[in-house]
């Protein structure tokens, strides 16, 4: 043998090393634990805050070179995959010609003394003759059995020989999970948009990518509603949303947390919601003149305070706001800068019964929101993946894989007629590739019926 | 009287069948196996009862919708689930001993869920990603699997304590399973739990896809539920082609069934995910 030759035949007994099954299994099951510890997929900052402080603080940077903060998508863990894929395939191949040869066999004959001395061997006696038992007993078994070999006063038969191969079918299946995964992480994209109430977006923004993707199309949000149950909890999210291709409406839906919409192989899901703050209308009361000033301004927008009492950051919108213990309900906050002094933060609350709320600040001057209007959005996760429909197929292909694997057994019985004295003597016995327990009931039973049949026709 | 109400008598119900079990072992006496099985098939009624009627109990609340939401909800069907496949054991394979580590795994689920004070019994509306007719589907196959995988830790708890000389294998009583029968028996659960397990995973993939758009995204839950199986089948491959069994095996099933644990318990209590429902 060439060197070649002992190398390839290494790597093949490596592969179809039912050991390295058992082991890869476990070493996937030991290293997943590692990405449910630590959570994945965030900043460089949240794991440098995270483990800064504790025994693992100078081991982030090693962390994160191992790839254990995206861990699943990570070089070593794919090639564990790939290793398991590889031995699956090789496995299978490697043992699928034994398995058919058991499966079908070709006429071998059996070793009647086998079965003859077989632990579940059932037997009775019958008053018919040797003849006519066998013809009645080959009649029977038949209808339900192949028969495979005639001999000298008996019969054996087998079915199910097929049901082998389920083994196979599992292994296929799980092969063609891992292919159409892939595909799906190829060809497939995954991302989210926010879509305010009226607007219209054509393109979306994609996970670990700063360009964003465009669609062939165009969805609008209508509306946008969040319901709830009389518990406060919350029953529905629904937006409805609108498909538009060429400027034409092609398509309309409400979505709900279950229900996406699904376009040209793009799934919209809806995933959260939330408010672009709009115009707020403020008005300034000074106290020294009681003057009364109504100034329009938005979040984010610094404006001069009148009578020259500084300047009014608008820092934000608050759908609502926890004030010495107390929630005051949507308010906006603000922080008041003049020269020399401490900057002072302000909360404004929304609610009309509460217009008196900055007037207990005891300020220069007091400042109430008049009007201010917000535009609700969709969050919406998109995503696109090809790889689906073979992903679907393996799971059924998976579970019919199994109920054949574990359920079904390729049994072989034995039936032999002898003379015994004035009466004749049957003796049933059997053996099956899995189930020793439900096989020695199959025997049992198919005695039993081969008995009663006898006696009917005696 | 409501449905926890009913639930929370279950309890004992359980821990006296499980008592008699034990007793049957421990004193020899054939006969009370035949008591301690009547008053699980009772407690088994009971149980499926107070399921039921919670679920009519939902919907006259207005809110109604299949009792499998919470983490309450889930403890009483992994009861269930527990109670009526040992019976089914226990009617195929005649060995009632069995009965004295299932029993008492459905009493302390059951106990769980009525006692602790971190489990709220009361029936909630459904939240909007739990509104889907997946919800049943994935809910029972998963516990059904769990339950088959629990009995077939009882089963190799067993098999340790007869190793550890706990039971002498020359008594006269039939009541403790021989090797083999308690090899076949652990093997035709963790099978019937792996399915179970698979189409679990399967339908709850399935629900993902519909949800969040995504059928995998190992979330904490999702990947323990695949360690669970990677466990399983390393159990599956070591027996079928190894020909691995008694102690190596046992080992593998407890293991497995730790895993189990975790996935159900450890991962609401401890890491944070999608799958948040439970707590």
């Amino acid at each position: 043998m060439t060197d070649k030759a002992e190398s390839k035949d290494f790597i093949w007994d490596f592969f179809t090393s039912i050991k390295l099954s058992f082991v890869l299994l476990l070493t996937l099951a030991g290293t997943s634990i590692i990405g449910t510890i630590i959570v994945q997929n965030k900043s460089h900052e949240y794991y440098h805050t995270k483990f800064g402080d504790t025994m693992f603080g100078d081991l982030v940077e090693i962390f994160d070179k191992m790839g254990l903060f995206d861990m699943y998508h990570a070089k070593w863990f794919q090639f564990l995959l790939l290793l398991l894929t590889i031995n699956i395939v090789v496995c299978s191949i490697d043992r699928l010609s034994t398995t058919l040869r058991l499966a079908f066999p070709k006429d071998r004959p059996i070793n009647p003394n086998r079965y003859r001395k077989l632990e579940n061997k059932q037997s009775f006696n019958t008053a018919l003759s040797v003849e006519q038992a066998g013809d009645i007993i080959n009649k029977t078994v038949s209808g339900s059995y192949k028969i495979r070999q005639t001999g000298d006063g008996f019969i054996f038969a087998e079915k199910g020989g097929w049901t082998r191969l389920g083994v196979y079918v599992v292994h296929l299946s799980i092969v063609i999970l891992i292919a159409g995964g892939l595909m799906g992480s190829i060809l497939g994209f995954e991302g989210y948009v926010n879509i305010t109430e009226g607007d219209t977006i054509d393109s979306i923004e994609i996970q670990n990518s700063e360009v964003p993707k465009k669609l062939d199309f165009s969805v609008k949000c209508e509306k946008f509603v969040v319901d709830y149950y009389d518990t406060g909890t919350v029953k529905e999210f629904r937006s409805s949303l609108v498909v538009i291709e060429d400027g034409k409406e092609v398509l309309k839906k409400d979505i709900v947390v279950n229900t996406p919409l699904r376009y040209k192989g793009i799934n919209f899901f809806q995933s959260s919601y939330g408010e672009i703050p709009g115009n707020i209308t403020l008005s300034f009361t000074s106290k020294e003149s009681g003057m009364v000033y109504p100034v329009e301004t938005k979040a984010g927008e610094t404006i001069d305070i009148p009578e020259g009492l500084g300047k009014l950051e608008v820092v934000d919108y608050r759908p609502s706001f926890g004030f010495k213990g107390h929630n005051i309900g949507p308010s906006i906050l603000g922080i008041i800068h003049r020269d020399k002094e401490q900057p002072i933060y302000v909360v404004m609350p929304m609610d009309p019964n509460k217009a008196k709320f900055d007037f207990m600040r005891q300020g220069k001057v007091a400042i109430v929101v008049d009007d201010y209007q917000s535009r609700s959005f969709t969050g919406l996760q998109v995503s696109s993946d090809p790889g689906l429909p073979i992903v679907y197929t393996s799971f059924i292909l998976m579970l019919v894989g199994f109920f054949i694997a574990f359920y079904m057994s390729h049994k072989k019985v034995f039936v032999e007629v002898t003379k015994k004295g004035n009466s004749t003597r049957v003796l049933v016995s059997g053996n099956s590739n899995k189930n020793k327990i439900g096989m020695d009931e199959t025997v049992k039973m198919l005695a039993e019926s081969l008995e009663k049949k006898l006696a009917k026709n005696n | 009287m409501n449905s926890s109400w009913i639930l929370s008598k279950i309890t004992f119900v359980y821990a006296l069948a499980g008592i008699l079990y034990v007793a049957a072992w421990n004193f020899k006496q054939d006969k009370l196996t035949k008591y301690a099985f009547y008053i699980t098939a009772a407690g088994a009624v009971g149980n499926i009862a107070g399921f039921v009627l919670r679920w009519v109990e939902s919907y006259q609340q207005g809110i109604g919708h299949a009792p499998l939401s919470n983490m309450y909800e889930s403890l009483v069907f992994f009861a269930i689930s527990v109670a009526v496949l040992y019976m089914y054991v226990e009617i195929r394979y005649k060995k009632p001993i069995i009965g004295a580590f299932a029993l008492p795994i459905a009493f302390l689920i059951m106990a769980y869920a009525s006692l602790s004070p971190d489990i709220n019994d009361k029936i909630q509306p459904l939240l909007p990603a739990l509104q889907s007719n997946w919800l049943i589907a994935h809910v029972m196959t998963c516990f059904l699997g769990y339950a088959a995988f629990a009995i077939a830790f009882g089963l190799s708890l067993i098999f340790f304590i007869k190793k550890m000389g706990g039971v002498h294998i020359d008594q006269k009583t039939s009541l403790i399973p021989d090797d083999n029968i308690l090899d076949d028996l652990t093997h035709q659960m963790v099978m019937f739990g792996f399915l179970f397990l698979s189409v679990g995973i399967i339908t709850g993939s399935v629900w993902a896809n519909s949800a969040w758009g995504k059928y995998w995204s190992w979330d904490p839950k999702e990947t323990w539920s695949l360690i669970t199986w990677f466990v399983y089948a390393a159990f599956l491959h070591a027996r079928l082609m190894h020909g691995w069994r008694g102690t190596r095996l046992a080992i593998i099933s407890i293991v497995g069934f730790c895993a189990v644990i975790f996935t159900y318990f450890g991962v609401n209590f401890l890491l944070s995910g999608l799958h948040s429902y439970g707590s």
